[in-house]
Parts: C-alpha cells; structure tokens; sequence
C-alpha cells in the first residue's frame, strides 16, 4: 500500500511538475526556437523592467490584500469578540471566484459602475468621466479592491473559527483570573494566538494572489501589470522571438513558488503534521 | 451598537454582489445615469439558450471527473505522509503544483498536451486541472494523516491486518467526513477554474468561467451577469444545506 | 517462550537500546520498572515489529520473529491510549481482529458477546468509544487485543491516563485476565506499586539498559531501584 500511494506520488505530482520546470527551461533557453541553448532569454528578461515591475507590483499587491484583509478581519472579530457558531450566510462570498469578483467589481467600479451612478444620483458628479478612475487604473484600486473581497470573509470566518476554539477561552480565562482587561487580553493573548495559527492559511492567500489571472486581466491596467498576465502576454503575444523570455519569467515564477511552498509546508508540519 | 451593526454591515456587503448580478442578468439596457437598469424577465430563458445552459453541463462534465479522480489519487498519494520522516518534504512537493497559478502551469505543460492533441478537448481540460488538483487533494489529505491516524495503523497492524485491510476497514470509514469536503473544495477548484480551461480549451471547451470572460468581453451583460449567477448557484446551495466549505 | 537478544538501537548518534536481553514465559508477566525516556517504549515497538532493530534477535518458542512482518507476528501492543477506532462500536472494536481473519459470524458473535461478559461490558457493547469512559475504553483495548489470540501481549504504560481508582480497579482486572488467558506480556510502567501489583518477574530499565531480576526480593531490595527509594521517603516520613 505504502508502494502503491508512493508511486501514485510520483506520477501524479513529482513526475508532472518535474517535467514542467524542465519544459519551461528548455523553452527558456531558446532550444526550440534556435535549437541550440543560450542564456540570451534570461538576459533580456533582466534587462526589460516590464517584468521586474509586474514582479514588484505583485508582491505588492499581495502584501496589501493579506495585510488589510487580516486587519480588518481582525478588527470584526474583535467587535464580534466572543465565541460563536459561525451563521451559513458569512460563507457566502465563498461562492463567488476570481472571475465574479473581478466582473462585479467591474460594474461596480467603473465610470458607468453602479458606485459612479450612486455618486451620479447624490449630486457629487455630473458625468462617467468626472467620477474617479477605479478599474484599469494606475493604482490598481480595482484590482486590490477585488481581491480584498475575495480574502477578507474568508479571514473572518477562519478566526471566528479559531476564537471559538476552547483551548483559545481557556488561555482567555486564565488571563482575566490573572487580572488582564478585556482590551490587553485581546491584544495580549487573541490576536497573537488567531496570527500564529492562521500563518499558514495567510500564506496560501499571498501565493494565490502571487498566481492572479482573470482579476488583472478585466480590472488591471496596461500601465501596472501582475506577473502573471504579462508572462501569458509574453508566451501567447504575437513576437515569436520573445516566447523564450516568457518562459524565463515562468521560471522565475516557479522558483518563487518552490521557495514559498517550502515555507509553507514546514509551517504546515509544524502545525498540523504528525 | 457597532456590535450589533458589524453582521449587518457584513450581510449587506456579502448579499450586494449577488443582488447586483440577479438585477443585471435581466437588464435589458442599463443607460447611464440611471440606478436601476431596464429589467425584462424573459431574458433569463433567452441567456439559458443563448449558452448558460451548455456551459453549465459542460463545467458539469468538466469539475464531476476532475472531483472524483483527485479525490481518489489524492487520498491515496497523501497517505505517503503518514508516518514518514520527511513529511514536509513530502508536502512541499505536493504544495508546489498547489501553489501554481493554473494558467502558469498550462503554458509549461502545454508542448504535451499539444503533443498528444489534447487541446481544445474536454478531457485535456481535465487532465490539465488534475495537475493541480491531485496536489490540492492531497493537501487537504495530509491534515487527515495525523499522528493518531499512525498509532491507530500501529494497533491494527498488531493485531494481524495487512495494510490493505487497514485502508479498506480503518481509513476510509474514518475518513467520511473530509472525503466529503475534499469533494467539494475540488469540484468548486474545477467550477470555478478559467486560466488554465482557456489555455487548453482554447476557447472550445466553454465552461461558465470560460462564457462570462467571452460574453464579457462581446459586452453582453445580461448573458455575463446570468452565466456568473448560475456559476454560484451550485456553491450557495452547497453552503446552505451542507456547509461542507474548507478553509482554502 | 519469548527470547530476546542483545538488541541495540541507536537513533542519530544516540543509543536509545544497548545490548537488551530478556525472556518471558507463557502465563508470565515481565513488570519492566522505567522513567520516561529510558528506551522502553522503543524497546516494545521494536519487539511488535513497529521498529526495526540494530542489532539482535527476537524469537518465540524458537522461530526467529526478527523480520517477520507485524502483522503475522501475533504480538499485540497496546499502550496509553486504548486507541479504539472511532467510527466502531465496542463490540466491532472487539470483534476487529477476528473479523480481519474472516472468521464466520456465528464464531464472530459468540467470541464477542463471550468477551463482553469478560470485560463486564455487557451492556456497552453497541456504544461508540465516545461514550466509554477511560477506563471502559481501555477494557475494549484489552479485548479487542485477546480476541486475536496474541503470543505476546506488549503493555506501554497502558493503565497511565486513568484516575488512581480506576487504575487500581485495572490492575486486578488485568491479573484475573493473565490468570484466563495465560499469555506471555511485557507490562512496562514508572509506576513502582503497578510493577509490584501485576508482575511476577521484573526487570528495571535505565539509559537503555535492562536489568533483570532473579525473583520479588532482589527486585525490591535493589539499592539503586525505585523501590528502595519509596522505602527510605516512607521511613523518613514522620
């Protein structure tokens, strides 16, 4: 059985994701446009900042959507601040995916969105163009917006779950008996205890927003792209010459990833392993 | 007063995206400045023929095999973690395909899939999302494949079972419950999935991800508005009456 | 009869086992006396099959049993947790090794029922383990362990989570089974009055090493046993 589950392994997960860095190497290095190999790829991604900026963009929107999302998650939680079954319809907005998000915050956000209209109707502005740019904007604000709505409801109910966690009252309890306030025992023992916990869970939200696709893609603007749209860009776009340069930057990509899931799953060992 | 005021605030935000787009998949015109676009009912069997329909058997026929074999691969890859000394090395490599953006692992996959003329097809779609999702299901496994889970096979090894005896009349049984939720976070993983359906399915295999980006972009709002209700009708109802929704 | 010889084990650079020899006669229990860390919990994995010795041999009634398989080795460990499987009632939890032997139903439900009235579960047996309290669980463990016949039965610690009356109320439980079944048991404990209670030989483990003893009085007159050192706390108590 051990045999069976270890060969599963292999095929199913080492095997493919092996043959996938190895494919985008070799398409890196230029072999199946030149058919010879030479770093030239992986200069030209160096030298472009189109993709160092995508890459800095990122890691900043991520940074952004899991730091405002924990905090304002947190900030319900503590005004929630007690133990409590969580209610069916706080799991609503886990119907909704990336590609909802992005469409209703499309029509929300725009000039002709239902926010402009809103603002239209209280006088604030006249006319689409008046009202400020919220999607395809240099800022971004579109694009974080959506995904704050993706990660926020999801940190509230995890720590709601984490809170309700009898241990959790109990540290709780033992705090108040040693003469701790409401306030210091929340920031004393809750919030360090919901932050500990929940690490693993934060970092698997920053890796998806590292991945985003379909959100940049309808809210993004040409001016700041995410990574990943602008490596699709790079392999799918028309200049055949720079397909080795997009698979470069996939590599990247992969490299980053590897690094985060080996974070990622010693956090996980640590957490839940046996 | 916040207090009290801080589940209501929450239910409006939650509620207002889906009410936005039950207004908007019946909009027959939305002229600016008005708040309320022009609503004709009948629209809503119109988008059902104009696709929605199809797109929804074909996600149907797309997240079902891709649910139901992850499951099973993933169930039995995960139990290589039990009781191993590089357990996290395990994880890692499983959290690797995890981690990847979709769409990214397609583009890097994509010389066999078009090597072995699975493009355009709905079985490469499915093969492709299982390169994510036997990984995703064997992530969620690994919290089954506790220490406990280890002693247990211990007692049951000593008092005679062989390992397939052990999986067959300890693990599975006791595994009902996050089998089920497994389930359901890999159907909704595939249900929900875009870059990579659209990278392999080049735009042949129309799931409903895959009609609201189009209609989207052929600015048909009523016929995107609609393909993104029924899109999360199967997860509200999956919330409403099962609450089986994994922390993702 | 069990034999073991010389087994050593040494995880990383720490030896855990040095050079550990015992035997253990049918109807016998071996009391092993040791702290936490002392080896004995690898010294009993080691001797189910769960680990994999250095070095030495295990045998029963002269088959070497060294690489046997766990599962055929007809050796059962149980330990602090009864480890009932929970989605099994008391009676499946019971009947489990006999069921994996595909043994017909008629035996399957007489072998049960037999040991339910043993353990005085009579009335418990349709509860799921979350309904047992600790020591009724730890009766399940026990007969869900003899039902399969054991060679050997391995005790860790087994009656170390329960309540002083409870564990008190175990071990002359335990004893009466011994006197039933007549099995050979290793019973390993850091208890020094439960190693007096339910052995009739006993050895003393320290760093790995295993010392045994002739009979009772060269046990209790140890000078570096714990025994003495109970003596000499209640002599000096006033």
């Amino acid at each position: 059985m051990k045999t069976l589950s270890t060969i599963a392994f292999f095929i199913c997960i080492v095997i493919p994701a092996l043959a996938a860095l190895v494919l985008s190497s070799v398409y890196a290095s230029g072999y199946f446009h030149a058919q010879e190999t030479s770093i030239a790829s992986f200069v030209q991604m160096a030298e472009s900042t189109r993709f160092l900026k995508a890459l800095g963009y990122t890691f900043l929107l991520a940074s952004a959507v899991v730091a405002s999302s924990t905090f304002v998650a947190l900030k319900i939680v503590k005004l929630l601040n007690r133990r409590m079954e969580i209610p069916s319809w706080y799991l609503l907005p886990f119907a909704i995916p990336p590609v909802v998000a992005a469409f209703f915050g499309f029509h929300l956000l725009s000039g002709v969105g239902l926010l402009s209209r809103v603002s239209h109707a209280l006088g604030i502005h006249s006319t689409p163009v008046d009202f400020p740019a919220l999607v395809n904007d240099p800022f971004g604000i579109g694009t974080f917006a959506s995904h704050f709505m993706l990660c926020m409801p999801f940190f509230v109910v995890y720590f709601i779950y984490l809170r309700s966690q009898p241990k959790l009252e109990q540290l709780a309890v033992t705090a108040r008996t040693l003469g701790a306030n409401e306030q210091q025992v929340w920031r004393h023992i809750v919030r360090p205890t919901l932050l500990h916990k929940s690490t693993p869970l934060l970092l698997v939200f920053f890796v998806f927003v590292l991945g985003t696709y379909e959100i940049p893609l309808l809210l993004g603007s040409q001016s700041v792209r995410a990574m990943v749209p602008v490596i699709v860009d790079q392999i799918k776009g028309y200049n055949l010459k720079g397909i080795p340069t997009g698979y470069a930057m996939a590599l990247v990509y992969s490299v980053i990833i590897i690094i985060v899931a080996a974070g990622l799953s010693k956090k996980m060992s640590r957490q839940y392993g046996a | 007063m916040v207090r009290r005021l801080t589940p209501i605030l929450l239910l409006s935000l939650y509620v207002l995206p889906i009410a936005t787009l039950a207004l908007l998949s019946v909009a027959a015109t939305w002229e600016y400045p008005q708040l309320l676009p022009k609503m004709q009912i009948n629209l809503l069997s119109r988008i059902v023929s104009d696709g929605v329909g199809w797109g929804f058997l074909t996600s149907l026929q797309v997240a079902l095999p891709v649910a139901i074999i992850s499951v099973v691969l993933g169930f039995l890859s995960s139990y290589r973690l039990l009781g191993s000394r590089y357990r996290s090395v395990w994880l890692w490599l499983a959290l690797i395909p995890f981690c990847t953006a979709p769409v990214i692992l397609s583009l890097e996959m994509q010389y066999f899939f078009i090597r072995f003329g699975l493009t355009a097809q709905r079985v490469g779609v499915v093969i492709g999302q299982l390169l994510i999702g036997i990984p995703y299901a064997t992530v969620l496994f690994s919290l089954f494949w506790s220490a406990d889970r280890l002693k247990q096979e211990e007692v049951a090894r000593t008092l005679g079972c062989s390992r397939l005896q052990i999986m067959q009349h300890i693990h599975i049984p006791a595994a009902g419950g996050i089998l089920k939720l497994v389930f359901t976070q890999l159907f909704l993983f595939s249900w929900f999935e875009y870059g990579m359906t659209q990278m392999l399915g080049v735009g042949q295999v129309q799931t409903l991800p895959v009609l609201i980006f189009k209609s989207t972009q052929e600015a048909n709002l009523a016929l995107a508005a609609g393909a993104c209700l029924v899109l999360i009708l199967l997860p509200v109802i999956f919330i409403i009456f099962t609450r089986k929704i994994a922390f993702r | 009869m069990l034999e073991i010889r010389n087994i050593a084990k040494t995880f990383g650079t720490t030896p855990v086992l040095r050079d550990v020899s015992l035997q253990c006669k049918g109807g016998e229990t071996l009391s092993v006396l040791g702290k936490s860390g002392c080896g004995k919990t690898t010294l009993l994995k080691i001797i189910a099959g769960l680990m994999t010795p250095d070095a030495g041999t295990i045998e029963h009634s002269g088959k070497d049993l060294t690489h046997v398989p766990v599962e055929q080795r007809g050796i059962v460990y149980l330990s602090q947790e009864p480890l009932l499987f929970p989605h099994m009632t008391a009676a499946q939890n019971i009947s489990f090794g006999m069921r994996m032997r595909r043994r017909t139903k008629e035996e399957v439900a007489e072998a049960t029922d037999s040991m339910l009235h043993a353990l005085g579960l009579q009335e418990h047996g349709g509860k799921l383990p979350e309904a047992l309290s600790g020591g009724q669980k730890q009766r399940v463990a026990f007969g869900r362990a003899l039902l399969v016949e054991p060679k050997v039965l391995l005790l860790d610690e087994p009656f170390g989570s329960l309540d002083a009356g409870t564990r008190e109320e175990m071990q002359q439980f335990y004893l009466r089974l011994t006197k039933t079944y007549g099995f050979a048991a290793l019973f390993v404990t850091h208890d020094v009055k439960e190693a007096l209670v339910t052995g009739s030989t006993f050895a003393r483990m320290e760093r790995g090493e295993l010392t045994l003893f002739a009979d009772l009085d060269a046990f209790v007159n140890d000078p570096n046993g714990d025994v003495a050192k109970e003596r000499q706390f209640w002599r000096n108590l006033k």
